[in-house]
């Protein structure tokens, strides 16, 4: 079997004196997809930007596609972001000020590909994702169901071998939401590549391989589901 | 990262980036051209004055120059009234540099999440405050051209401050280019670095001003004694570095206070006020510094005037002096208004949303506006008045009673400008306030 | 039947009499029929004969006799099998996870496995149903899609439940008389 793409172990975090995630330990194989479910406020976003190596392990260990986060510093760990992890978080997070299309080409403006070829590239995805946008549309014309099928193609264009996404669906209707969330996982899972979902949406959670369902900062149980 | 992807990224878009830009590069040139101003007042051939044996002096000053700046007494004077033209100039471009703290963070959460390294949010954050002072240094060219047309070939003799042009002027000119693409961006970097939120600390920050205070009172009332003059105004304008620097930092700690003052007062538009001072006390702290040294300098200015007043100085001698230190106080009131209007620009950029949801629970547009003119007022009255206060304090060590009353007016003038200023930028932005007030500005992340 | 099972865990906390079974399961169940006293001694004595409790006491306290039922080991072992089973998933027409989740919760008999069991079954149901093969018509699509919001709905209430139960300082009081 081939080594996980994802591996979290007993890691904890803190925030000032709230505990968000303790001793979790967890991990997410080639072409497997992962939910992680709790209730708002049981440390499944933590367990995310943990992961994406946003937030930086106070204890224990990440590891994403062979590299340890935790153990090098911020520039390996935006290059492991850059190179290797799709991020989609619940409000988009897009690049105020940037145009839409150049903020679904920033992972690979950031790698160094020609702004021509990244920006063709771009477009294509957000042609998959069904946002219709001009050349100059900004973040800020955008409603929220549209600035998330925009974050999706910013996580999708660089064909990352881990896809992080945080109740990707929450700002879509019921029929758009599906149909991202299809998107997103057939083209993932298609190419080899470890999807984990933080979502409290059921409906999300039943596309996984494997729920693992957090409460109070503690992974309560971890279930199979195909 | 590629320069041009980074310029890709960080170029200004928006016309409020686009305003930053241009009050760099403004503030920049000219600091810039007031600079190259300064090296070359050096240039001008001191008066080197002989004892007679008789007991007569020979003055070895061929008339050239205004004696401002042949005599080696009031030299440095002219020097520290060109570093407080300087001062506000560059708190302008400081605080233009800093502006939009909200949203750059949001840029810079946004980059990093695509995986940006931390060199490449500091090279987009240092590209367009660089490319801005850049722009800044080529213009101070211009500035010190129009400078040298004013005080040297169209001022009369008696008048002159500057002398010819020279290679050297190219030189200085050359180094400001450097320094202010370098000063540019290490700012930008700087204003980039997130920054851990932890309590500002008042004391340093109101020592520095206590040393500054006490430093100018001591330089000012220090005995006139014309070979040590040199020495007391190094001291005078190491003193007015020191209490601008203080003041340009004890900003937000005033901006803290008045918020909290008027959080208890309790009525609708005090309460409003203070909570957008509060969550940005960091900005509009700066624009209360620069408008405090805008004030520090239209103080010392009114105190220079009523000096240069005294009988003792002839009119034709002092012209030049008075039209020098009252282009100065324009100068930094002008740099007041621009920090002002810069600042309620991007306090309404940065707290569309919150305009929104106001309106929205149905605060009507007067309102609004008197909210909008109550926190420019708590940066502006105070501060300037400070500030001119401050300044004042040249004249009663000076002990000249018509210097006491031209600040005294300055004091009073500086009252209606504090005033008629939050009025109009007030009025200027209505358009802005009420785009923010509109329903679209509500879904805006 | 589970109407078996549900008198087990009804008699797991302590020895009651027929009398504070029918009053405990009107109490576990509001919404639901009351209990027929009929049925609580036909099932008690269906319980009695199969081995799964037995008679403890015999208490005659000046009103008519009444016999305290206990649960046997046979009975603890009956209760906790049917507990280890979730609950098929069917979304429509089930008070079976209903019954599990409050008898679960009552007898506090290993509450987290029984969530994550329920759980698993029904994302899994979830999952199969999200799965439409190619030459589905757009009628078999709507049925499934039926069937998915209601088994949604169902793990929506054993989130609350189990949120509501845990968050309560004491365990739910037994009624006794």
């Amino acid at each position: 079997m081939n080594p996980p793409t994802l591996t979290l172990s007993a890691v904890s975090h803190t925030y000032g004196r709230t505990q968000a995630l303790r001793d979790a330990t967890l991990s997410v194989a080639p072409g497997e997809v992962v939910a992680v479910t709790g209730p708002s406020g049981c440390g499944k976003s933590t367990l995310l930007l943990l992961a994406a190596g946003v937030l930086r392990a106070q204890s224990g260990r990440v590891t994403v596609a062979g590299t340890e986060l935790s153990g090098v510093d911020d520039t390996a760990r935006a290059l492991v972001r850059r190179r290797s992890i799709g991020l989609v978080l619940q409000f988009g997070q897009l690049v105020p000020d940037l145009p839409v299309r150049d903020n679904v080409a920033l992972p690979l403006l950031l790698e160094g590909h020609p702004a021509a070829d990244a920006r063709a590239a771009a477009d294509g995805w957000l042609d998959r994702v069904g946002l219709a946008v001009g050349p100059d549309t900004l973040p800020s014309e955008l409603s929220g169901g549209q600035a998330q099928l925009a974050a999706a193609a910013r996580a999708l264009v660089h064909g990352p071998a881990l896809l992080l996404a945080d109740e990707p669906t929450a700002s879509l209707d019921t029929r758009s939401g599906r149909a991202l969330l299809d998107l997103m996982l057939a083209t993932t899972v298609a190419a080899g590549g470890a999807v984990l979902l933080v979502t409290h949406d059921n409906t999300v959670a039943a596309r996984a391989d494997r729920e693992v369902r957090l409460r109070d900062g503690v992974i309560e149980h971890e279930v199979a589901l195909s | 990262m590629k320069t041009s992807t980074a310029w890709l990224i960080g170029r200004p878009r928006t016309s409020a980036g686009r305003t930053r830009t241009l009050l760099v590069a403004g503030g920049a040139a000219v600091g810039g051209g007031l600079l190259i101003a300064a090296a070359a007042v050096l240039r001008v051939p001191a008066e080197e004055v002989r004892y007679l044996d008789g007991g007569g002096t020979v003055s070895s000053s061929s008339g050239e120059y205004s004696s401002l700046v042949v005599q080696a007494g009031l030299r440095p004077g002219v020097l520290t009234g060109i570093l407080l033209l300087v001062l506000p100039a560059l708190a302008l471009a400081w605080q233009a540099v800093t502006t939009g703290s909200a949203r750059r963070a949001a840029v810079h959460e946004g980059l990093r999440l695509s995986g940006a390294t931390p060199a490449d949010l500091r090279r987009v954050a240092m590209l367009e405050p660089a490319v801005a002072g850049a722009f800044g240094g080529l213009l101070a060219g211009a500035v010190y051209l129009a400078l040298w047309l004013l005080l040297h070939v169209a001022a009369p003799a008696s008048a002159r401050l500057l002398p010819g042009l020279s290679p050297l002027d190219a030189v200085a000119w050359l180094v400001v280019i450097a320094l202010s693409t370098l000063v540019g961006g290490v700012a930008g970097a700087l204003a980039a670095t997130p920054r851990r939120r932890r309590p500002v600390r008042a004391w340093p920050r109101l020592l520095a001003v206590g040393v500054g205070v006490l430093a100018l009172v001591a330089a000012v009332s220090a005995p006139r004694d014309i070979d040590r003059h040199a020495r007391s105004t190094t001291l005078l304008c190491a003193a007015l570095v020191v209490l601008a620097l203080g003041l340009l930092s004890t900003g937000s700690i005033w901006v803290t206070a008045r918020a909290r003052r008027l959080a208890r007062s309790g009525t609708a538009v005090d309460v409003l006020a203070a909570g957008g001072l509060r969550t940005l006390a960091g900005p509009a702290g700066r624009t209360a510094g620069t408008t405090c040294v805008a004030g520090l300098v239209i103080g010392v200015v009114g105190s220079l005037t009523g000096l240069l007043l005294e009988p003792q100085h002839s009119l034709s001698e002092s012209l030049p002096g008075i039209l020098f230190a009252l282009l100065a106080g324009l100068l930094a009131m002008l740099a007041a208004v621009a920090s002002l209007v810069l600042a309620a620009t991007d306090d309404l950029v940065t707290t569309r949303r919150a305009v929104a949801s106001t309106a929205a629970l149905g605060a009507d547009p007067t309102v609004l506006e008197q909210v909008q003119r109550r926190r420019l007022a708590v940066v502006t009255t105070g501060p300037l008045l400070a500030g001119v206060l401050l300044g004042g304090l040249y004249a009663p060590g000076a002990q000249s009673p018509i210097a006491l009353g031209t600040v005294l007016l300055t004091v009073a003038l500086a009252l209606l400008l504090a005033r008629a200023l939050a009025v109009a930028v007030t009025r200027v932005l209505r358009p802005q306030l009420a785009r923010a007030a509109a329903p679209s500005s509500l879904r805006v992340a | 039947m589970s109407l078996t099972e549900l008198h087990l865990a009804l008699l797991a906390g302590a020895p009651r009499h027929g009398y504070d079974i029918k009053q405990e399961h009107d109490a576990w169940f509001p919404d639901s029929r009351p209990l027929p006293f009929g049925q609580v001694y036909a099932t008690l004595a269906r319980l009695q004969r199969d081995g799964l409790a037995e008679v403890v006491e015999t208490r005659v306290d000046g009103g008519p006799e009444r016999t305290v039922y206990a649960l046997t080991d046979a009975g603890d072992e009956r209760l906790r099998a049917w507990l280890t089973e979730p609950a098929p998933p069917t979304g429509t027409g089930a008070e079976e996870i209903v019954r599990k989740t409050i008898a679960a919760l009552h007898t506090g008999i290993d509450v987290q496995g029984h969530v994550a069991r329920q759980r698993a079954v029904h994302l899994r149901r979830m999952r199969e149903l999200g799965q439409v093969p190619p030459g589905a018509s757009p009628a078999e699509r709507l049925v499934r899609e039926h069937l998915i919001a209601h088994l949604d709905a169902d793990l929506r209430w054993l989130d609350l439940a189990t949120d509501l139960l845990r968050s309560s300082p004491t365990p739910p009081e037994r009624t006794h008389s």
